[in-house]
């Protein structure tokens, strides 16, 4: 028995399982060295059959759009074809290159940008494949309930293994942000990376026992760690499991039925969450549309968005925000400007006012796709009744021009606001009484009650979503809501933290929105109260 | 060819978001777009390029269009890094 040790926490699994082996030697590469036309050709050949593939596998993956990115990018063409100017052969002259983009990147002291070495080698990889002959299977072989063992394993090779079948990975480097790590977690598979050296001594076919929680390898354990094992993983299993099981379900509340509902940052995340058990879509948070575009979006691209939100909604509820920015977030074609203080400065609903027309495109993209299921409107960062006046008149403007255009929409579309600043906290019961529905968003209002900002390190124990001044808060916005008659959830990160679910609950919450991988915790911690 | 010199203030430096969406911006252009710092000069429509110059808070960035319609070019790309708040 050995026992590999790092420091790194990986991801919250164990897995026990045999060993497979992965080794690859980069000196298999052929080098073949022709005139220099026939190397430029070759190499031009190769660039463009990765480029295919990975255009392939770049729909709907982030990594691979970065990568396509990447591929098509004009210095990386250059770098290889100066060195095979210089004499290179086509293979030798992508590892030269590839030598000094990684070189570049990992010499970066920003973990972002040092992590693009990652992408970068994984790139050329596939360049050599191809100039090779074409891209193998490493992972070939691998049996269910197999540990992979490589000395590196990069986003494509994630791609060409089955997350469904293995159990973990075991990896001589990485840190706790490579690829390999984010998609463990995705999929509740143990890692330990970062093993160094220690994980060449792991041989195909060796029983290993991979402790993500305390970033340990045990290799052929003895029957005492085993047995440790055994039941450690199996309570891990058995709570997943069970949490799994109520997922799907509805959940109840000393008899009342208690909804929970997803945060969701795009469609993808809507699908998820559907997927993932969630009672609808709590916020859907409609910045994105905005943030991946260098101008602003049409009411048609938007439409789109939204429409192909709620149809992956199935029926269930989808609650869209509207726009939720300000001077923090670069967006070009806004015209922010640098403001001193910009969570109390130009932002939400007071840039959507003042931009009377880019308001409109939005919410009469959202009332067409309205027509498609059950959309609610939620107005962020509401301080006043009269900005919810205005917004609301807004709303009804745009469904009299479409009904004059005979465009369909759901004329009793329910409209909502956030409570998230101490001025709607105030004045929550006159809110109550002008809109359908409250969603407190915790992560504001912690910071505007206690004034005190979290990433600043100085004052972030004020910021504590306990304090009994934001429990009031809370508590008087339920109040209010109950009195008049209408829905309250709370979509901060609050509700996803199930130490608060019971205190929520006993306030008289009834809706959790939460983040997608707390859907199953948060019904389970309250099918169990 | 014109030139203008200008100083990054986004607190974060020049990472991945805004550098894509500069290099997005470079390539709806009609001529050459260069950032050039002391150590070495990229090509504007480069993620790669723009991302190797490492560039932090505070750093000047020599911005040179070439080709096109070179004064609008300029200030296009002059007007984001100076805009670029994240």
């Amino acid at each position: 028995m050995r026992t590999l040790q790092t420091s790194v926490r990986a991801s919250d699994a164990i897995a026990i399982g045999r060993a497979f082996v992965v080794r690859r030697d980069s000196a298999t590469v052929e080098v073949v060295c022709g005139s220099e036309e026939q190397e430029q050709e070759r190499f031009n050949k190769a660039l463009q059959s990765s480029t295919s593939q990975i255009e392939k596998l770049s729909e709907g993956s982030d990594i691979f759009a970065a990568h396509l990115e990447i591929v098509q990018d004009e210095m990386l063409r250059d770098a290889v074809l100066e060195y095979i100017g210089s004499g290179k052969g086509a293979a030798e002259a992508c590892q030269a290159a590839c030598g000094d983009l990684v070189a570049m990147f990992e010499a970066m002291d920003d973990e972002y940008l040092s992590a693009r070495a990652d992408d970068i080698k994984d790139i050329f990889a596939r360049i050599v494949a191809n100039l090779a002959g074409g891209v193998q299977n490493p992972f070939e072989g691998a049996k269910e309930g197999d540990i992979i063992v490589a000395k590196e394993l990069l986003p494509s090779d994630m791609a060409l293994i089955d997350l469904g079948a293995i159990r973990g990975f075991v990896t001589a480097l990485g840190s706790s942000t490579s690829h390999v790590c984010i998609m463990a977690r995705n999929y509740s598979l143990a890692a330990v990376v970062g093993l160094g050296e220690a994980a060449e001594q792991i041989c195909s076919g060796d029983m290993v026992i991979v402790d993500g929680i305390e970033g340990r390898v045990v290799v052929n354990p003895d029957d005492d760690t085993m047995n440790t094992y055994l039941v450690r993983a199996l309570n891990l299993v058995t709570l997943s499991k069970e949490q799994q099981a109520v997922a799907t379900q509805t959940v109840e509340y000393q008899g009342s039925a208690v909804a929970v509902v997803a945060n969701a940052g795009s469609v993808e995340d809507v699908v998820k969450a559907i997927e993932s058990g969630a009672d609808g879509i709590g916020l859907f948070r409609s910045e994105f549309v905005y943030l991946n575009s260098t101008s602003e979006p049409t009411e048609q691209e938007q439409y789109e968005v939204y429409s192909a939100a709620v149809r992956a909604c199935n029926g269930k509820p989808l609650t869209i925000r509207t726009l939720d920015i300000g001077g923090d977030k670069a967006v070009p074609y806004l015209g922010f400007e640098r403001e001193e203080n910009p969570f109390l400065g130009w932002r939400a609903i007071r840039v959507s006012l003042d931009m009377e027309q880019m308001f409109c495109r939005q919410l009469r993209a959202i009332l067409r796709a309205s027509a498609e299921g059950d959309i609610r409107i939620m107005f962020p960062m509401i301080t006043t009744l009269e900005e919810l006046a205005e917004a609301k008149r807004a709303i009804e403007k745009c469904k009299a021009d479409l009904k004059t255009e005979g465009v369909a929409f759901n004329e009793n579309i329910k409209v909502g606001v956030m409570i998230e600043t101490p001025a709607a906290v105030f004045i929550a019961d006159d809110l109550a009484a002008r809109c359908d529905f409250f969603s407190i968003g915790t992560n504001d209002l912690v910071q505007y009650v206690m004034a005190a900002d979290r990433a600043n390190v100085k004052v972030s124990h004020l910021y504590n979503p306990y304090s009994e001044a934001v429990v009031r808060a809370i508590k008087m916005t339920i109040d209010s809501a109950e009195k008049a008659g209408i829905e309250c959830s709370m979509c901060g990160e609050l509700a996803s933290d199930s130490s608060a679910t019971e205190l929520l609950l006993k306030a008289g919450l009834r809706k959790f929105s939460v983040n997608i991988g707390s859907i199953a915790k948060i019904k389970y911690t309250i099918s169990k109260l | 060819m014109v030139s203008e010199k200008v100083i990054l203030t986004a607190p974060n430096g020049m990472h991945a978001r805004p550098a894509g969406e500069l290099v997005k911006l470079a390539k709806t252009l009609d001529g050459k777009v260069t950032l050039a710092t002391a150590v070495k000069t990229v090509s504007a429509t480069s993620m790669l390029g723009v991302l190797s110059l490492g560039l932090k808070s505070g750093a000047e960035i020599t911005v040179t269009a070439d080709g096109g319609n070179e004064a609008a070019n300029l200030s296009a790309v002059v007007d984001f890094i100076a805009n670029i708040t994240e």
